[in-house]
């Protein structure tokens, strides 16, 4: 993709030498750092997952159904017998996997849109604002319904509803960081130089673009696995047999609350820490990458 | 039209759509020529035209612009007629410019030497590791010390004379038959000005091409110019060679320009002259002569305020349109001085 080969051309993200100051910056962020570790062993249960967690998917303890949790069983057990401990570790997976695919399908689509609207202006621009407007007067429940009733109830149906409704917030911050940045004079002299459009707008504008849909991005993915959960918990996310946080409180269901609080706390937990380390790293980030904090110019 | 025309502007015309629905004539009616290897300076305050002049011929202006005239012939080619995709591949290839900021016209992510190398690799198709060497070569041209480590910086680690630098390196990447140089030295400190400008004249005899040099500055004009045009309220209003411009001068404009410079021969004793007024807005121009206004010559019950004035030929190559340019025959920047005391 031209916007990964564009950044990492240099060797440094955002093609800024001060890479080394970003960091520092967000190292000295306590609450981003234990993010980023956070997000670190999700990524971690996200791919061993199924070899880390005591037990398997489908695993059940007969005779044990809603037990608290126990040293054999850390957060107990759910109401077929499944230890709920190996659940959240394999529902890691499949909130990651939402969670990255959507914002990957939000940002393309964003990112992309946003320019072409705010370098070209003009009548494209209108067509973009106005169709983002009409995608923002969507309920996403309406479209996730939907999606779902046409795909099926999977996971898939998920990262689907939520990148395509997703990118609606990202168009308008890369539309007006390429509004500005098409008058600097570098776009001009790129021009005069002979550039194309595309190599202007993806070589030259969009690295000086980054910086916010960096940080959008990192807090859209904390966002789209609490969607995620939503979803699931009505009913319209993933099904058995994929474990999924959000399926899990919902199979808890409203009685557990007084007889079987374990069954809901632990994936609940799972999904707050999940969006908070994810909202830590992209202020963190903010905070890092901001140019009025930068050693130079 | 003899084959050594390497530019044919012919009866230029740029207007600008205002919001109202009104027009602005930015540039209106300009015609020069560009030689094979001459400097051709185009000089006059800010909203002359200068500019925009330069941007029609490189079709860089903004859409809200319509851009009409004979023709713009390029070798022979007219490039209000070309397509995007031909001028695009003629910009930077063989047309380049050189802006006026180098502090912002440099893309602040990409190294220095990447940006020199990327015109290689759009227009020659060269490969990375060719653009980067060139792209050395290209800095180390300019006068860029240790070419190779500063091929790798970011912009903002060179000083505004080594960006400027930067910037003739990339424009001339390609070796470009015409440089469009947009006030290159403004920008910069008045010592950092002459080594830039030095820079900029070696290497357009070294790649042997021609250069429009735009500038609001006739004393920039003197030592690097074959042939000057000075433009007002989007007209050109006297035409000549730098000499005829300097000694000769036959309009009220170039003579009240040169007026506001200061000269090493001063003996301390000459006061600068500046041009009273400001200039005119392109909406509302005057009429008759659009300088009458600010002239110190004008006879404001003559035609100088009723007739629009042409270019008229008042020596060999040289051209002024002045209704009196026949009465400035012998005025000297010293006697109107003189003149006014």
């Amino acid at each position: 993709m031209t916007l990964v080969e564009s950044t990492e051309h240099d060797g440094v993200p955002l093609g800024d030498h001060a890479a080394g100051d970003v960091r520092r910056r967000f190292l000295r962020d306590k609450a981003a750092v234990v993010g980023l570790a956070f997000i670190a062993l999700l990524l971690v249960l996200a791919v061993f997952g199924p070899w880390l967690a005591p037990e398997g998917l489908e695993e059940r303890n007969i005779g044990q159904y809603r037990d608290g949790p126990s040293a054999e069983h850390w957060f107990g057990t759910d109401d077929v017998g499944r230890d709920v401990f190996s659940q959240v570790i394999h529902g890691a997976r499949v909130s990651m996997k939402v969670g990255l695919l959507a914002t990957a399908i939000e940002l393309l689509i964003g990112v992309s849109l946003g320019a072409i609207a705010g370098y070209f202006g003009g009548w494209l621009d209108s067509l973009l604002m106005r169709v983002t407007d009409v995608g923002l007067s969507i309920p996403y429940l309406v479209l996730a319904v939907s999606i779902a009733a046409i795909y099926g109830r999977n996971e898939n149906s998920v990262i689907l509803v939520l990148g395509l409704t997703g990118w609606l917030g990202i168009i308008r911050i890369v539309r007006s960081s390429f509004l500005a940045l098409k008058e600097r004079e570098f776009a001009e002299a790129a021009r005069s130089l002979g550039f194309s459009h595309a190599r202007i707008i993806f070589r030259h504008l969009l690295p000086n673009a980054l910086q916010p849909v960096i940080v959008y991005g990192t807090i859209s993915i904390g966002a789209v696995v609490l969607s995620e959960a939503a979803l699931s918990f009505l009913n319209v996310g993933a099904v058995r047999p994929t474990a999924s946080w959000g399926l899990m409180i919902s199979e808890a269901g409203s009685g557990s609350l007084a007889n079987a609080p374990h069954m809901l706390f632990f994936p609940g937990l799972a999904i707050t820490l999940t969006v908070l380390a994810f909202v830590f790293v992209g202020d963190g980030l903010r905070d890092a990458l901001d140019p009025k904090l930068r050693g130079r110019e | 039209m003899t084959s050594d025309v390497l530019l044919s502007v012919r009866g230029l015309r740029t207007c600008f759509r205002l919001g109202d629905g009104g027009d602005v004539t930015a540039v209106d009616g300009v015609s020069f020529d560009v030689r094979r290897g001459e400097v051709y300076a185009i000089v006059g305050e800010s909203g002359s035209g200068k500019s925009v002049t330069a941007m029609s011929i490189m079709g860089l202006l903004p859409t809200s612009a319509r851009v009409d005239g004979e023709g713009v012939l390029w070798k022979g080619e007219d490039l209000l007629q070309a397509r995007a995709d031909r001028m695009r591949r003629l910009r930077g290839k063989e047309i380049a410019m050189i802006f006026q900021d180098p502090l912002t016209a440099l893309n602040p992510v990409h190294t220095v030497g990447r940006q020199i190398g990327e015109m290689l690799r759009i227009h020659e198709n060269a490969s990375r590791k060719h653009a980067k060497a060139r792209a050395i070569e290209l800095l180390d041209l300019v006068g860029i010390p240790n070419a190779s480590e500063r091929a790798d910086m970011h912009p903002h680690e060179f000083s505004g004379g080594m960006r400027q630098r930067a910037m003739i390196a990339m424009a001339i990447a390609c070796r470009p038959d015409l440089l469009i140089a947009d006030e290159p030295t403004t920008a910069l400190d008045v010592t950092v000005q002459a080594q830039v400008f030095d820079v900029l004249m070696r290497i357009k005899d070294e790649i042997n091409s021609a250069m429009i040099l735009i500038t609001h500055d006739l004393g920039v004009v003197a030592g690097t110019a074959d042939r000057v045009m000075v433009m007002y309220a989007g007209r050109a209003v006297e035409v000549g060679t730098t000499d005829d411009i300097y000694y000769r001068s036959r309009h009220p404009y170039t003579l009240g320009l040169l007026a506001s410079l200061p000269r090493l021969d001063d003996q301390g004793n000459e006061q600068l002259t500046p041009i009273r007024g400001n200039p005119p807005s392109l909406v509302h121009t005057p009429s008759g002569c659009a300088f009458h206004p600010r002239c110190d010559f004008a006879e404001l019950d003559g035609p100088c305020v009723r007739d629009r004035t042409e270019l008229l030929t008042v020596g060999p190559g040289h051209q002024s349109a002045c209704h009196l340019s026949e009465r400035l025959e012998g005025v000297t920047v010293a006697s109107m001085r003189g003149g006014e005391r």
